[in-house]
């Protein structure tokens, strides 16, 4: 492995080839550019993100800024950090206050990025949009044309039959 | 935008994770996709229900990663169908019946074994019984199977039918096999054999064998088999409830005898136990006919001259002499010993079941190595912990996950046959009392007709008894969440052995449970429709 390096900024380059420059610390929340970073060393060149553009990529950097001073997880504790709650801060609630297409976007380039929490709250926030709804109200929310006929919908809410509440 | 469409598989189940366990069955009905996501159509190939028993993924990347290769429809298994014996693009199917078993990362398949008769024709060469043996875990060793005729294990002894048995460790990579040789149909064993195969390699490691002249007595087929790569330990009891129990234990290498030994003991019908540590440490449940007590039995399997301690169950729980214990079971996971029973204060509820009694169902967990043969046993033991505490009711069948200390069970109120049906499924952790995951009316279930679970690494999979929707379906924690992620309904096809005891194995369960299915010339679709057809005639019929 490199020698560890003291470098405060490092550069990101989106796939639509913005460099954006960043305090190590907040680039570091990915876990695939921490690791990246550990391995090279010393890092000059802007890092291509080629997965993320420009506006996702800033997105995801003002959510790292922010959370920049959170404790990391360990390894071991992921599993039982990130369960049984739908529960998102109030920051973060107002931070996946946007559109369907980028909220889907910011969870592909937190997986990506291998930002777990921020991967977390994406799919917290997508699940609190469909808690509770019916299905009919599921299409409505992500535009789904229902492709089952009447009948199909029929067996299967028949097969699920015995876990309703009665 | 459809989530379902837009993110891959793992971040879409991440996302149903996070709901609450009943939204899952209302979400099946939002489109064709998400129906597909959480029911995995995709997993009905015949050898992939087996697959929910796999215990390699351990962390959450690893279990996603096995969930996206089910979802892409290109298991492993899949191209095993396409480079071995059949098109990939039709559902895998056996001439005549199956066997199949799943162990550890390791997929067994016996072909043309009679499952219902527990025994095959070795006369006929036109379908010679054939062991496959699949290494499915990911960097695996022998990316082709392992094929052992069975027929050709004992050619040169004599019996013209054959029966037996394979159990596959693959924690080890060996498998046990047995083959009994019978003069007719329903004989008495002419010969009895046994064969050790290296699942990677595929060699007999050893092989030895009873006659008719040679057993003593008439033995049934073995209870329990373990085997922990160096020794094979079977315990059996003697034929026709007789009270006389042996211990086998044989050398993995050489075959030879280690241990032989005869235990009187009384009848222990609903407590049948038995294990083998790495260090060949025995753990053996039996009754000790001097004073009636169940016990463990503690010996070192190589070295009969070596002390044996035994250690009674009740003071394994802390249970004082006027309490009842029953369904008691002992299982080795990891060197961790977990000992399981149905406790109540009443010495009378044991054996009158239309008493109502409360019934709780305690664990205790201890390191292998604190009970060896070699040491003074302990003089106290953790406390157990009640695991469910239920009315009127005993939580059956509690099965253990390999990676965390998770159980599934359910429970039935009361032992009456009218008692009312109703199925409780709870997930206990860390030895914490349980939360219910589902508790519901269902029809078809009684106390009389029981529904069985079994558990893999992150699946409980419930299968139900043949009834009005006879069906399978597997409870998922991807990620330690309690809820149900996919449900696996085969329709009536296959059916529920008449008595299944706690003995059986969940690769033996699973064997049971497997339906035979024809192979057809005819157009697949066309097949699949007339097979569920006529399988739902029989089951109606059947309930008639």
């Amino acid at each position: 492995m490199a020698t560890p390096s003291t470098q405060a900024t490092v550069k990101l380059q989106s796939n639509d080839n913005v460099v954006i420059e960043v305090e190590r610390a907040i680039a570091e929340r990915s876990v695939l550019i921490k690791n990246m970073l550990e391995d090279c060393g010393e890092v000059t060149d802007a890092i291509p993100i080629s997965n993320v553009n420009e506006s996702i990529l800033r997105k995801v950097i003002e959510w790292c800024e922010h959370h920049k001073n959170d404790p990391v997880a360990a390894e071991n504790e992921n599993d039982d950090s990130r369960k049984k709650t739908t529960d998102i801060d109030e920051w973060d609630q107002k931070f996946m206050n946007v559109d369907q297409e980028m909220l889907f976007e910011i969870i592909l380039a937190a997986n990506f990025l291998d930002i777990k929490p921020l991967l977390d709250t994406g799919c917290k926030t997508v699940a609190n949009m469909i808690k509770g709804k019916s299905p009919e109200e599921i299409r409505k929310l992500f535009n789904i044309q229902n492709d089952f006929t009447p009948e199909e919908e029929e067996q299967i809410r028949r097969e699920n039959e015995w876990a309703e509440d009665r | 935008m459809d989530p379902t469409a837009h993110l891959p598989v793992e971040l879409a189940h991440s996302i149903f994770s996070h709901l609450p366990p009943h939204d899952l069955f209302t979400l099946r009905r939002v489109s064709k996709s998400w129906n597909h996501h959480l029911s995995s159509t995709y997993l009905e190939l015949l050898v992939n229900r087996s697959l929910p028993f796999a215990s390699t993924a351990k962390t959450l990347p690893e279990r996603l990663q096995r969930r996206r290769n089910f979802a892409s429809g290109a298991p492993r298994v899949y191209e095993i169908a396409a480079e071995g014996h059949h098109d990939s693009t039709k559902p895998h199917t056996f001439l005549g019946s199956k066997q199949v078993m799943f162990s550890a990362g390791y997929l067994g398949v016996v072909r043309n074994w009679d499952s219902k008769l527990d025994q095959y024709h070795d006369g006929d060469k036109h379908h010679p019984v054939t062991l496959e043996v699949w290494n499915l875990a990911a960097g695996g060793r022998n990316d082709v199977p392992v094929t052992v005729e069975l027929p050709s294990l004992f050619p040169e002894e004599e019996g013209k039918y054959s029966k037996g048995m394979v159990w596959l460790f693959g924690d080890v990579s060996q498998a046990v096999i047995r083959v009994d040789k019978t003069a007719d149909k329903d004989a008495d064993s002419l010969f009895r054999g046994f064969a050790v195969l290296d699942l990677t390699t595929g060699n007999i490691l050893s092989k030895w064998f009873y006659t008719s002249d040679s057993i003593q007595a008439e033995l049934e087929p073995p209870d329990h088999v373990c085997c922990n790569g160096r020794e094979v330990l079977a315990v059996w009891k003697e034929e026709c409830g007789g009270d006389l129990e042996y211990i086998d234990v044989h050398d993995v290498a050489s075959g030879q005898s280690l241990r032989w030994e005869e235990i009187e003991e009384e009848d222990c019908d609903d407590h049948h136990a038995s294990a083998l540590s790495s260090t060949g440490t025995a753990y053996v449940l039996a009754t000790d006919t001097a004073t009636g007590t169940l016990g463990v039995r503690i010996f070192c399997a190589r070295d009969p001259a070596a002390p044996a301690h035994f250690l009674p169950v009740r003071d394994i729980f802390g249970a004082d002499q006027t309490a009842s214990l029953k369904n008691v079971s002992l299982d080795l996971v990891a060197e961790t010993l977990y000992f399981k029973a149905a406790y109540t204060a009443d010495p009378a509820a044991r054996w009158n079941t239309r008493q109502k009694t409360t019934w709780s169902t305690l664990l205790v967990t201890l390191p292998a190595a604190t009970l060896s043969p070699y040491k003074p046993l302990p003089t106290s033991f953790p406390t157990a912990t009640v695991v469910s505490k239920v009315d009127n009711a005993c939580f059956h069948d509690l099965t253990f996950l390999h990676d965390k200390m998770t159980i599934w069970g359910y429970s039935i109120p009361g032992f009456r046959p009218e008692a009312p049906q109703s199925l409780r499924l709870a997930q206990f952790e860390k030895a914490e009392c349980g939360t219910t995951l589902a508790h519901r009316q269902v029809e078809g279930i009684t106390a009389q007709k029981k529904a069985e679970i079994r558990s893999g690494d992150d699946e409980a999979i419930v299968f139900y008894p043949r009834g009005e929707r006879p069906r399978r379906e597997s409870y998922s924690v991807p990620d330690g969440e309690r809820h149900p992620a996919l449900l696996l309904d085969f329709g009536g096809e296959f059916e529920i052995p008449e008595r299944l005891g706690k003995e059986v194995s969940a690769e033996k369960f699973l064997e049971l449970c497997t339906p035979v299915v024809e192979e057809e010339e005819e157009d697949e679709d066309e097949d699949e429709e007339g097979e569920s057809g006529q399988a739902e005639g029989e089951a109606g019929e059947d309930e008639e």
